[in-house]
């Protein structure tokens, strides 16, 4: 299983696919980042260090899932579609192994994606000298990739069964949903009917990547983490790796 | 080999569920403990100031956490089936007596800074509300509510029959008199305006005869609004005033007590803005109470939801 791992992810590094992806990331936290005099928390324009971190940090975490999404979207099914895969079969290795290294090159590349992003929000910390936030980088990273697990992850078991793009299409989905999760949480008990009965049935499913992006940033600023809310995440992942257990490809 | 593998696999899955289990938060949450033990605490300062039989500490009070309700008076707390399936801050009838329902502080307080963050977004402004929302602002919505529980124990009756009396239903129905005979009546929306700016200066001047001259103009202009819209309307409007407006002025007294005059002032006495619906009562109301407390402080001791507060100031500002 690593060796199949460890050649899908050297393959993505040879591909230069994921610095391409990641470029795009980091133009779109630019784009997003400048002109932020406009925008204000409570009433005051975010220019200090604190809220200007809040917001990139919470950016990141998305441009970083919606990565993760894109990054494992055609790993599984080009792999089938090339005929590697029987390159595989013949070695008697299971599809289950197969599936799984697969899908940890994904992660592994996901989470490179979201380090190269933290690496441009470490620039930031220096740059304002706030040192005290550096010393807790590496943590809070491991953190936040719990979220970048559960959308690859995710991504990667729905493309065996699924075609890309609509295994893309929950990916982003459920991204979505992980990252509003706070404030779709609040909405539910506003909303009624059925909006309200599916609204709170996908978030008692979904893992709240916003929530756990927060640990992150309060481990950051030496406040309370709350690891119940991590730890759902890594039990989202725990459950979706079942699937590569259960779902097959025909072919084999 | 592989039936270890499976074992081990299942062992992580158990670890892992039970550590999410072991690590939740369940029960009354501290703020919600802390929001109840402050108000209450307030009970005997509050008591001085009039209201003597109104005792929250006897009620029932419900915090709706999106799920389930958490049932607080004194140190039990229980849990129960919510009485509503949604955010909101109101009084209901619960097995024989009137409870306080409150959302979790927490989920009023997104509920709050998500609907100022969205106003802030039709407004045109890019403004991210956090902190609209404080917990003493909920401790002073607690004793809000509380009062209309009180209201409803002891008049119940009377307002239902007045109510008969008048011709109106339920409280949807003040609702909709309110938008389709108030605020569609350009006219009584500039009386409106007029009354609620006498009142304002009538509160905010110290001098004493100019005070009470300021409030009989209120009141004439009190008795055109009732000339012009008839028995239904005034009946509605004088309930509004009683019910909520005497409930806000509770609410905002609590608050007073908790963050200082300049944070009241900031929060309750801002400049008024004519809006349709039932709101504006609130703040009429709230004001004829503080002028009643200049007045005649004595008012609380007459305190009956179906009286009218024009009514108590007639006869504060009788030679």
């Amino acid at each position: 299983m690593w060796v199949i791992m460890e050649n899908a992810f050297k393959e993505r590094m040879r591909r230069k696919e994921l610095y391409i992806v990641v470029g795009i990331g980091i133009f779109i936290l630019l784009l997003c980042g400048s002109g932020t005099g406009t925008i204000t928390i409570d009433g005051e324009p975010i220019t200090s260090f604190d809220n200007m971190f809040m917001v990139l940090h919470t950016m990141m975490n998305a441009v970083g899932c919606i990565l993760a999404v894109v990054l494992s979207i055609r790993t599984i099914p080009n792999e089938y579609e090339r005929r590697n895969s029987h390159l595989i079969w013949v070695r008697g290795i299971s599809q289950t192994t197969y599936h799984a290294g697969l899908t940890l090159a994904n992660i592994f590349s996901a989470m490179m994606a979201m380090g190269i992003l933290y690496l441009a929000l470490a620039g930031y910390i220096v740059i304002n000298s706030r040192m005290d936030y550096l010393a807790c980088m590496i943590p809070a990273f491991l953190i936040v990739c719990v979220n970048v697990a559960v959308a690859s992850i995710l991504t990667s078991v729905l493309s065996i069964k699924l075609p890309g793009m609509v295994a893309g299409m929950i990916g982003f989905v459920v991204v979505f949903v992980g990252i509003l999760h706070g404030v779709l949480d609040v909405y539910k008990n506003i909303a009624g009917g059925v909006a309200g009965i599916v609204l709170r049935g996908l978030l008692m499913m979904l893992p709240d990547m916003n929530g756990i992006q927060a640990q992150a940033q309060n481990l950051m600023a030496r406040k309370t983490v709350n690891v119940h809310v991590i730890l759902v995440g890594v039990l989202a992942i725990y459950v979706i790796s079942i699937g590569l257990f259960v779902c097959k490809k025909k072919e084999a | 080999m592989r039936i270890v593998k499976k074992i081990g696999y299942g062992i992580v899955g158990v670890l892992l569920a039970a550590s999410v289990a072991l690590t939740g938060t369940y029960g009354l949450s501290k703020v919600d403990r802390e929001v109840y033990d402050t108000a209450m605490e307030l009970e005997e300062q509050m008591q001085k100031k009039g209201f003597l039989a109104f005792t929250p500490s006897k009620m029932k009070v419900r915090f709706f956490n999106g799920k389930e309700d958490y049932v607080v008076r004194g140190n039990v707390v229980t849990k129960e089936e919510a009485a509503f399936d949604t955010f909101v801050g109101t009084t209901s009838k619960i097995d024989g007596d009137y409870q306080v329902i409150l959302p979790a502080y927490e989920n009023f307080s997104d509920m709050f800074a998500l609907l100022d963050t969205a106003q802030n977004a039709a407004e045109g402004e890019a403004n991210f509300a956090e902190d609209t929302y404080s917990i003493n602002a909920h401790v002073a919505t607690l004793w809000h509510e509380a009062f209309h529980a009180w209201q409803m124990t002891n008049w119940e009756k009377e307002v239902n029959e007045k109510c008969k009396e008048a011709g109106l239903g339920s409280e949807e129905t003040i609702d909709e008199i309110v938008l389709s005979e108030v605020d569609s009546d350009k006219e009584l929306v500039v009386l409106f305006s007029e009354e609620m700016e006498l009142l304002m200066n009538a509160y905010e001047t110290e001098n004493q005869e100019e005070k009470k001259h300021l409030v009989t103009e209120a009141l004439a202009i009190s008795d055109k609004r009732e000339a012009q819209a008839g028995r239904k309307v005034t009946y509605a409007e004088n309930y509004l005033e009683m019910t909520e407006g005497s409930a806000r002025y509770v609410e905002a007294e609590v608050y007073r007590l908790l963050e200082g005059e300049m944070a009241w002032q900031k929060a309750y006495l801002g400049a008024f803005i004519y809006r349709n619906g039932t709101e504006k009562y609130y703040t009429m109301g709230m004001y004829k109470c503080l002028l009643l407390d200049e007045l005649m402080p004595e008012w609380k001791e007459y305190y009956c939801v179906t009286d009218s507060l024009d009514d108590y100031l007639r006869n504060a500002v009788k030679e």
